[in-house]
């Protein structure tokens, strides 16, 4: 019983992590990030990359949560 | 969902919200093809302008790596989360671990483009401008049938 509940958990989790994977699609992403900090320097990369992962984080999250607990 | 409550109150369909980012990431792509680098970026320090030429939160974090296909995937996925803690706390989890991952992907893209050369990184530039461009069309394609979807009421 309990071995079910956890598989099923597990199948939802690998379910979401594929879907989103496959939709934030960093592999797609990467060349354009590329692009778009050319002749930027390696610092300023890093923290843009940094600011631009965390925002988008925060605004996939802020869409993950259900309108019952506000 | 939270989310989701937002954009229907304000009578936003994720179709508008993917045609509007379909329109600015094309804006976006153009300097990219030209070669211009007007505000999102400065060849040399002097020319950095603290907000001109900020393309963390556009077009980099919206609409690329949380754009309108990341949005509708959560809002289906919360869905089917139906309420659960336990669901919804591990989902956070894998949105957490997919923006990880994501990020190692990028640096790891940026360390081999550094060690091609500055002729090299140019034409890949031009190129992927062009791919960006048909990027940014797609977006506004897929907005444009899902808004007939929802015409013809098949949606």
């Amino acid at each position: 019983m309990l071995l079910s509940v956890q598989e099923d958990l597990l199948q939802f989790a690998l379910r979401a992590f594929v879907t989103l994977f496959v939709v934030v699609d960093p592999l797609g992403v990467a060349p354009m990030f590329v692009g778009l900090t050319t002749g930027m320097d390696d610092a300023r990369k890093r923290a843009m990359l940094s600011r631009a992962v965390a925002v988008a984080f925060s605004v996939t999250f802020f869409f993950s949560w259900p309108a019952d607990f506000y | 969902m939270a989310g989701g409550f937002l954009l229907s109150y304000l009578g936003v369909t994720v179709d508008a919200f993917a045609i509007s980012g379909g329109v600015l990431l094309f804006i976006a792509s153009v300097p990219m093809l030209f070669g211009h680098r007007p505000g999102l970026q400065a060849p040399e320090r002097s020319e950095e302008r603290a907000a001109g030429e900020d393309i963390a939160i556009f077009p980099l974090a919206i609409p690329l790596l949380s754009g309108p296909g990341a949005i509708t995937s959560v809002l289906l996925l919360t869905n089917q989360a139906r309420g659960d803690l336990v669901r919804l706390a591990l989902f956070a989890v894998v949105i957490a671990a997919v923006y990880t991952i994501s990020w190692g992907v990028l640096a790891a893209g940026d360390r081999v483009m550094a060690r091609l050369g500055q002729g090299k990184v140019h034409i890949i530039t031009r190129v992927l401008g062009i791919i960006l461009a048909a990027l940014a069309v797609q977006y506004i394609l897929s907005g444009l049938a899902g808004f007939y979807a929802t015409l013809i009421g098949a949606k």
